[in-house]
């Protein structure tokens, strides 16, 4: 389910409060108003951050930031609007700035482990793969090749689900550019990838 | 090389499938040709990569409690304090305005009031000013004169 539209915000006709109305309880100091904002979204926080960073601490400690770094801009919030784009762009934009500062270089065949190289070639060859612990391993030493503009959009578009419209909110960029944006970075993840292979082919 | 492309349009859609769903044709192009093949094992690699990327751990239970906690430790960003600010805000253009008027106001009163008499330098080349003044009344002369002597 797209979270953008999740039937406990604001657009959804359920008796639980809306997003701006907890908004205003949190602002008169009402500690349980938060909590509910703050049960309501952790998935999805969690969820963006899970994609861009691999480290549990390091997922749990953007999402902790995230709900912080929103209450102190509480007051800023737009009345009506609905919460979650909004801490979704909070969190968006702090685990970029986390990856900007650790970006690595792009990895190539040798430089994965036995399990990572089994892994990829198993996934190559379209023999049947779960997602496991060796994937996601794999999947970040492949994203380290992409940058964090570039894996923003991958998140939003593929992983979240986002449409344009909704992925170009959270960037603060035009629908356009979010398109041309993840246009780019699909090239970018098909060239790393053929790039990673084609040590494997060659190391063979 | 049409084949190539025809394969190529299909590669992110046959990423996810298992190769005997692939259909026949494509499939047999595939194992002869080695680019074709390389881009489709790409494809697939980007494809779990990204599926990976979805498959984010929940949160830990208590998380809530926790953040709720670290957060309450300070003060509350209180909405008076933001209305304050934003009711500022609006007030600038008025305070701008009353500022302009005021300027205005002085730049007037800066200005030299009418004399009533002629500035001899809004004269042109061949103008002359001619000085003179009116006859006075001759009621007013002997007035004048009467109440002098009077003295």
């Amino acid at each position: 389910m797209n979270p953008m539209t999740r039937p406990n915000g604001p657009q959804g006709e359920t008796d639980e409060p809306r997003d701006d109305a907890l908004v205003q309880r949190t602002l008169q100091g009402d500690q349980r108003a938060f909590e509910v904002l703050v049960r309501r979204y952790e998935r999805l926080v969690f969820r963006i951050a899970g994609g861009f960073l691999r480290n549990r601490q390091d997922v749990e400690d953007a999402a902790q930031e995230a709900f912080l770094r929103a209450f102190g801009a509480l007051s800023r919030f737009r009345s009506g609007a609905s919460f979650g784009p909004w801490i979704a762009q909070i969190v968006t934009r702090l685990c970029y700035d986390r990856l900007r500062a650790r970006r690595g270089r792009e990895v190539g065949w040798e430089d994965l482990s036995l399990a990572e190289q089994q892994e990829a070639a198993t996934v190559a060859a379209g023999a049947a793969s779960g997602v496991g612990a060796a994937n996601r391993d794999l999947a970040e030493r492949v994203l380290t090749g992409v940058s964090p503009k570039e894996r923003q959009i991958l998140l939003l578009r593929e992983v979240m689900g986002y449409t344009a419209a909704e992925s170009a909110k959270v960037l603060g960029c035009s629908e356009l550019a979010a398109r041309i944006r993840l246009h780019r970075a699909r090239r970018t993840m098909q060239r790393v990838a053929e790039r990673l292979l084609d040590g494997m082919d060659s190391s063979a | 090389m049409t084949t190539c492309r025809a394969v190529g349009k299909h590669l992110a859609d046959w990423a996810a499938l298992p190769p005997e769903e692939i259909p026949d044709w494509a499939r047999n192009h595939l194992a002869t040709c080695r680019e074709c093949g390389r881009r489709l094992g790409a494809a697939r690699l980007v494809r779990v990569v990204v599926t990976a990327c979805g498959d984010a751990a929940p949160p830990p239970s208590g998380f809530a409690d926790r953040v709720v906690t670290a957060v309450f430790r300070g003060p509350v960003p209180g909405r008076t304090e933001a209305e304050l600010w934003r009711t500022a805000w609006g007030l600038v253009p008025a305070f701008g305005a009353v500022v302009v008027a005021l300027l205005m106001l002085f730049q007037f009163s800066l200005t030299p009031e009418p004399t009533g008499l002629f500035s001899p330098e809004g004269l042109s080349a061949g103008e002359r000013l001619v000085l003179g003044s009116s006859v006075p009344e001759t009621d007013l002369v002997l007035a004048a004169v009467l109440e002098g002597s009077e003295k």
